[in-house]
């Protein structure tokens, strides 16, 4: 009987038109996005690979190791063609000097403000806008629709159960989506291998699992648009509130959760944190110079009683004590100051933190956002791709300034000062040293950015893929208790 | 096989019972109230009645489409809503107007339909073609689309269906509304070869006059009540359409 409902229903929407839509639409998609993905990468990839030989013969140009400054470059990592993510919005590389910090910049976008405009569709991209629609179009109409024509009517005059028959609605539409997305998707893995894009064993593992991630997302939209489906009379109706619904999750609620959590969890700018600073600093050097003040009055109080002559020689006595008096004063002003306003930035990452975890927190309302957090962590192009490429970066700063240090301390490399003669004859001039001998960096730490493992992605994406799951349930669950209740004729 | 059981069952138990059966909907309207009537084997009822008298509400009660308010709808001695699998197994249906799978053919339509019916007797392909054959449609359209069929064509279906399912009783509603006289005819024709294999027909209609020339047993129903049932020899020389406008116009 089951597999009897299934097989109508997988043929039913085979031999309909939004079958052969959505497979053209999905294999366009899909292919196209694959491949622009491709392109995409290649194309960092050459930039990257570009960039860091071009920063190892500069390197290689260095007379020392006591002024090293280089530059440290991230790596593209294949999985961007899929999950585009941050890898666009984030820095390219960071110098590195040995009393600076590590800053990403030179964004991909940043460069080039055309790709900005016209963000790349990847497959995250049209599985979570473009699947998600074909999904409700499958569904949407999959009960109140057999009702419209009446043959849910003649169906139900035979010995079926409700569950079987919902759940065999269930099972056929989603052999019925499945079909005109795994054959594209498979296409486009071809095409990967094709184009030798290089990936690891733990890539195609992460991309697998990117994967069914992306068709329990599907798998949500087709129970939820069942479900609704059998909680409604005509499927105009069911349409109407679905593609509400489908704007909500994927528009709305991630926006809405963005900007509920800047309420509740307010972060100052940094305009703000800044003024804070210096609102602060101007008190402590009032309270300073007030101080200085009070230290002098008391001072001069103190000598009232004496001649002339007794003061001045009270002033050469503690002229210096005086002296060093003020200047601790003053530098302990300035450490003060110093300590506040890192503690305030420091207090402000937090503050932005707090308020990023409770915008993911209230975003997964929505499945799209669950699906896109779930994702981007499963590609390692999350939101956290720029603290964790940052710190790899000052790891390695931390090494390459030891490594300096050493090397300095074994073979000084030329002066790199700047030398200035006065001749009688030609006046003042200035020369750099010819030090024609360069550093050698064949021993140098070399920068080797690794891509998260396996295990690593899972525990970042496991929450928002357990909680998709528990999406499917619910909206299946729906689906079966409307159907129970659902008047058949 | 089941014809042979039915014979035997004839006259003594009815396959279709409705008793005291009564139906109030939720918003208040009294669509039938109080009904008794009994459809045995073999034996063809046709209920009389003017729209809104509730003749769908009674076949919709016999299917379990809805809960009666009192009384019981019976399939072969059995409450239909006490146990709705076991009615669905043993009626068929035939609406007023049959929908079925519109991107399917004729023969992909019977095929679904007869592995849904839960006959536990074996089921072959080309059953298929030979019910259809029966109930009047050829061999050129069987493989047709059912989008390009004619209301009289889906109706033959829709018979076809209950004819495969071989199940011993069938509920039609209206089903020669809006046929051509001769569609109408071959309608009859194929209703009456199936009570002569010992069906129990209950049958709801505006058509006197095809009601007279098909049923053994002849009710009206006005406004929710049996006001008159009479069968085929009683009603042997009468004139139905004036005995039934009367009835409607509250003479008798
Ligand atoms: N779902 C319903 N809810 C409320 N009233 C209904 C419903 N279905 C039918 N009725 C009412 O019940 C009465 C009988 O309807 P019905 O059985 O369809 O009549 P018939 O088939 O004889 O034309 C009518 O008055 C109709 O308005
Ligand atoms: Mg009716």
């Amino acid at each position: 009987m089951f597999g009897t409902l299934v097989r109508k229903e997988l043929k039913n929407i085979i031999a309909g038109p939004k079958f052969a839509a959505t497979f053209l639409a999905c294999s366009v998609l899909i292919l196209l996005g694959v491949c622009v993905g491709i392109v995409d990468f290649k194309a960092d990839m050459k930039q990257y690979e570009t960039a860091v030989q071009l920063e190892q013969e500069q390197l290689q140009e260095q007379h020392s190791w006591s002024y090293l400054a280089t530059r440290v470059f991230r790596k593209p990592d294949p999985m961007q063609i899929f999950v585009g993510g941050v890898s666009r919005d984030i820095g390219r590389f960071s110098v590195l000097e040995e009393s600076e910090a590590i800053r990403l910049t030179g964004s991909a976008y940043s460069n080039d403000t055309v790709f900005a405009v016209f963000r790349f569709i990847d497959l995250h991209f049209i599985f979570m806008v473009v699947m998600s629609l074909f999904a409700i179009l499958f569904t949407y109409d999959s009960i109140n629709g057999e009702r419209e024509s009446g043959t849910l009517k003649l169906v139900f005059t035979n010995p079926v159960k409700r569950f079987s028959y919902i759940l065999a609605k269930f099972a056929g539409s989603w052999l019925g989506l499945a079909i005109p997305l795994v054959i594209p998707v498979l296409t486009g893995l071809l095409l990967v291998l094709l184009f030798r894009v290089p990936l690891t064993a733990d890539h195609w593992g992460r991309l697998l699992l990117f994967l069914l991630v992306s068709f329990l997302y599907c798998t949500f939209f087709l129970a939820f648009g069942l479900m609704v489906s059998a909680m409604t009379r005509r499927s105009s109706v069911s349409f109407l509130v679905l593609l509400v619904s489908w704007v909500a999750m994927i528009l709305i609620v991630p926006k809405a959760a963005v900007m509920a959590a800047g309420k509740l969890a307010p972060v100052p700018s940094v305009a703000q944190i800044e003024s804070r600073i210096d609102r602060f600093s101007s008190s402590e050097w009032e309270k300073y110079i007030k101080g200085m003040e009070e230290t002098s009055i008391r001072r001069e109080r103190e000598m009232s009683g004496m001649t002339e002559e007794e003061r001045k020689a009270q002033r050469e006595i503690n002229e210096w004590n005086w002296l060093e008096e003020s200047e601790k004063a003053r530098k302990a002003v300035e450490t003060e100051i110093w300590n506040n306003s890192k503690r305030m930035y420091e207090e402000l990452g937090n503050l932005r933190g707090r308020q990023e975890r409770l915008a993911f927190v209230l975003s997964r309302v929505s499945p799209a956002s669950a699906y896109k957090l779930a994702s981007m962590n499963l590609a390692g192009t999350d939101t956290g791709l720029k603290e964790r490429c940052e710190g790899q970066m000052a790891r390695y700063h931390d090494s390459l300034y030891e490594f300096a240090t050493k090397m300095e301390k074994e073979s000084p490399g030329g002066n790199p000062g700047i030398m200035v003669t006065i001749d009688s004859e030609k006046g003042l001039t200035t020369s750099a040293p010819r030090d024609t001998k360069t550093i050698d960096t064949s021993g140098m730490p070399r920068f080797a950015e690794g891509y998260p493992s396996m295990s690593q992605v899972i525990r970042n994406a496991l929450t928002d893929a357990v909680l998709l799951v528990i999406y499917v349930a619910l909206a299946l669950l729906g689906a079966v208790a409307a159907f129970s209740a659902y008047d058949l004729r | 096989m089941e014809s042979d059981k039915n014979n035997g069952m004839s006259r003594t138990a009815p396959m279709l019972e409705a008793v005291n059966l009564t139906k109030r909907y939720d918003d208040g309207v009294l669509a039938l109230d109080d009904l008794n009537l009994s459809v045995f084997p073999g034996r063809a009822y046709a209920m009389l009645g003017a729209n809104g008298a509730g003749k769908t509400t009674t076949i919709n009660l016999f299917l379990n489409f809805i809960d009666p308010t009192e009384g019981e709808a019976r399939v072969a001695g059995v409450a239909s809503h006490r146990d709705p699998l076991l009615i669905r197994e043993k009626v068929s249906y035939v609406s007023e107007n049959v929908m079925l799978y519109m991107n399917f053919s004729a023969v992909q339509n019977l095929d679904f339909f007869a592995r849904l019916s839960g006959r536990s007797k074996g089921f072959r392909r080309d059953e298929c073609r030979d019910v259809l054959r029966r109930v009047g449609l050829e061999d050129d359209c069987h493989d047709r689309k059912l989008k390009t069929f004619s209301k009289g064509m889906r109706q033959k279906c829709g018979i076809a269906i209950a004819v495969i399912k071989g199940a011993p009783a069938i509920l039609l509603d209206e089903p020669t509304s809006g046929l051509d006289p001769k569609a109408a005819f071959e309608f009859m024709n194929l209703l009456d070869s199936l009570r002569a294999e010992g069906r129990a027909i209950l049958m709801s209609t505006h058509d006197i006059f095809r009601a007279r020339e098909i049923a053994d047993d002849i009710g009206i129903v006005k406004e929710g009540r049996l006001v008159m049932q009479r069968s085929r020899e009683e009603l042997e020389g009468e004139d139905l359409e004036k005995i039934y406008l009367d009835y409607m116009s509250g003479l008798s």
